[in-house]
């Protein structure tokens, strides 16, 4: 277990090595691309009237608390991916062990999100909306999400590393999602919209803990549900990653 | 892990690896071996070939085991799958130790970073943290000559050579109980070579041992037995010199194994290439003797003469000259045209007067389709070189993997006995239709070529 701790720390500082050793902004870029987002969201929000000028400083924290939710789970399911392409050459060398690959992706999607997290509390006081009291579902919706984007990455992961129509496609299917998790607009009361909001099964993990951050009542039992049924999907996917991985290994360079 | 003896540290059962024959089903490949259960995966078929065949090998405590093989033996991927790196297709693979693969030493190594990050990235990957990590790190250094500011320049600065050399030193530092070496002995240039060379004999001498070396020599000074490995088969144990004496004369032969495809051509009295009887398949069972008594250059010549008026001395199609016909296969062609040279060698004396061109059906090895082209009637001379040109519509065939032979006429327009040459080998992609029971030719040419 130790090793596997600090091969996957290892990997991590590595990475960030590699990747703001030579930038100007270093860790700003881990905030900077989610600030233009919703900027961005902030304007056109405004202008097809997604919120009131009443309402827009609520608008902005649960705008700016939903995309950090969502870049969690984001990260949690990408980074894995990216760190396998990064160590293609290693893994063909080394025999070190694959659940590594998976950890040190959750541990640079926690980094990321920590790092954005002052940020945010930040914006809470500026824009007058009241903090967020302790609450011990925060912790157990960040385990959920983090399970359901580490889950999604061990089935994408193996095949990720042969198949570049994976790795084309992540960023579409991410959008896509993105749009269908109600984080830039509230939920519709019907239509398609709506319908694809409650299918979606991405708006039951995202918006919960959102709503916790927001000191909005929610119904507890439906965090409990998704982090009970996020595990269960970690620990099949884990079996499949376990299964998989060093077949997809093999082809890595044929 | 039970062993099936307790002085057993590694041992590999009934190893297959498998990957599809032609390089464009690799994607088609991928999501079946990611969608499908293990058992489905291992199966073979004539799509398919082996990397690594029914390998059975067993490493005791202390024992140094050599493995020779020719490029594309399936060296490195026997190498993968001891170590753990890999997973077999289908087998087991059962250790009792710590294991370490010397082989690609720099793999990670970033030219941005600087020489000791690289240097204790790849040590914490191979387990080593802390005190004992700097320790080893500041060994490397001092081995290699290198002050402590020239280790905290970035790597890209440094020549591949010192970098290689750097990283064969960790290597060396690694404690381990198993060793498996796959082509990397020795490191640096000149003298440090050498010094690396000497200093892997000793680790080796230390460890239980898999050599997997084209240096024949260096296998001779540190292991006591060796297997020959040819086309994914192992061979052997033989002692290590008998082993290089075996690997030597099937090189001479062109011995490649017995090919999966050849399967549909046995019932045509197969007289392929090289002369091996099927039972040299089971590799376990044979004696060296067996081998280098049946594959000696004069009983081969000797054969090919009384069997076969022409051999294939190299074979183009659309101008890939390095098109072999137990290699690849013509998959996703069906109704396209191929353009195909052939240069011959001829082994005895004869009169052509053209060609018998077949489709074999690999399953049964029946054919299906033939077609005669006739050209004047040539002399043929023993020891001439000639060359057969014809562009080849690859036909349609349904649900089978079929060839293209090729059998010289005599003057009666008969084939001549016993010198059918494989050509082709063809699948069956997409075809939808039937078997057509034709073959289309175009601008056959017969040639003597100038030696």
């Amino acid at each position: 277990m130790r090793l596997l701790i600090t091969t996957a720390y290892n990997i991590v500082i590595r990475d960030y090595r590699i990747r703001f050793r030579r930038t100007y902004l270093s860790i700003l870029w881990f905030l900077l691309p989610m600030f233009m987002l919703a900027g961005l969201a902030l304007f056109i929000g405004g202008e097809l009237g997604l919120y009131s000028i009443e309402g827009r400083n609520k608008y902005i924290v649960q705008l700016l608390t939903g995309l950090i939710l969502w870049q969690l789970f984001a990260d949690a399911w990408l980074e894995p991916m990216r760190y396998g392409r990064r160590t293609k050459t290693v893994l063909r060398a080394v025999a070190l062990d694959e659940n590594a690959l998976l950890l040190a992706g959750a541990i640079s999607a926690m980094i990321g999100f920590i790092i954005k997290v002052p940020v945010v509390l930040v914006a809470f006081v500026w824009f007058d909306v009241t903090p967020p009291n302790y609450n011990v579902f925060i912790p157990i919706g960040m385990i959920s999400i983090l399970s359901v984007g580490t889950a999604l990455s061990c089935f994408t992961l193996p095949i990720s590393l042969i198949l570049l129509d994976v790795r084309y496609s992540m960023p579409v299917i991410q959008f896509v999602l993105l749009l269908a998790t109600p984080i830039f607009y509230d939920i519709p009361a019907s239509g398609l919209i709506a319908s694809i909001n409650h299918y979606n099964p991405f708006t039951y993990l995202i918006l919960p803990i959102r709503d916790i951050f927001l000191n909005v009542t929610i119904d507890t039992s439906l965090v409990l549900l998704s982090t009970i049924i996020a595990i269960i999907f970690l620990v099949i996917g884990m079996y499949y990653y376990q299964a998989k991985m060093r077949l997809s290994i093999a082809y890595i360079g044929r | 892990m039970t062993m099936v003896n307790d002085n057993a540290v590694l041992h590999l059962e009934n190893i297959n690896r498998i990957f599809p024959r032609d390089i464009t089903d690799i994607s088609s490949a991928i999501l079946k071996e990611m969608l499908l259960p293990r058992s489905q995966i291992g199966k073979n078929n004539l799509n398919t070939f082996h990397a690594l065949k029914d390998i059975n090998l067993i490493l005791e405590k202390n024992q140094k085991l050599g493995i020779i093989g020719s490029h594309h033996s399936g060296k490195t991927m026997l190498a993968n799958i001891a170590s753990g790196l890999l997973h077999p297709s289908s087998g087991k693979v059962s250790v009792n130790g710590s294991r370490l693969l010397f082989s690609r030493p720099t793999a990670g190594f970033k030219p941005a970073l600087t020489v000791l990050e690289n240097l204790s990235f790849r040590a914490s990957l191979l387990g080593l943290h802390g005190i004992k990590l700097d320790d080893i790190l500041e060994s490397t250094l001092s081995q290699c000559g290198m002050s402590l500011s020239v280790a905290q320049q970035p790597i890209g600065n440094l020549s591949p050579y010192v970098i290689k050399q750097l990283a064969f030193y960790l290597l060396l530092s690694i404690e381990t109980d198993i060793v498996i070496i796959d082509e990397l002995i020795s490191a640096g240039s000149g003298d440090i070579r050498q010094a690396t060379r000497s200093q892997l004999q000793d680790k080796i001498e230390k460890c239980s041992s898999l050599i997997i070396s084209s240096d024949l020599s260096f296998l001779k000074e540190t292991t006591t037995h060796s297997f020959i490995l040819t086309a994914g088969q192992l061979l052997g144990p033989y002692e290590t010199l008998d082993a290089i004496a075996g690997f030597n004369q099937l090189q001479l032969s062109g011995f490649n194994g017995l090919d999966e495809d050849d399967e549909g051509f046995a019932s045509q009295n197969d007289q392929s290439t090289y002369v091996i009887e099927e039972d040299l398949v089971d590799a376990q069972e044979i004696a060296l003797d067996d081998i280098t008594d049946k594959i000696t250059p004069t009983k081969r010549k000797a054969a090919i003469a009384s069997a076969r008026i022409f051999s294939i001395t190299s074979l183009e199609v659309d101008g890939d000259n390095e098109y072999s016909h137990s290699k690849y296969s013509l998959l996703k062609r069906t109704g396209e045209f191929v353009e195909v040279e052939m240069e011959l060698i001829a082994n005895c004396k004869a009169l052509v007067k053209g060609g018998k061109f077949e489709l074999i059906k690999g399953s049964t090895g029946s054919i299906f389709a033939q077609t005669n082209i006739e050209w004047p009637t040539q002399e043929i001379t023993l020891g001439a070189n000639y060359q057969v040109k014809f562009s080849f519509q690859i036909p349609e065939n349904k649900g089978d993997f079929f060839g293209l032979a090729f059998t010289p006429l005599n003057i009666s327009n008969k084939p001549i006995k016993e010198s059918q040459l494989k050509i082709l080998i063809l699948g069956t992609g997409n075809a939808k239709k039937k078997v057509q029971n034709e073959i289309s030719m175009l601008n056959v040419e017969f040639n003597k070529l100038c030696n």
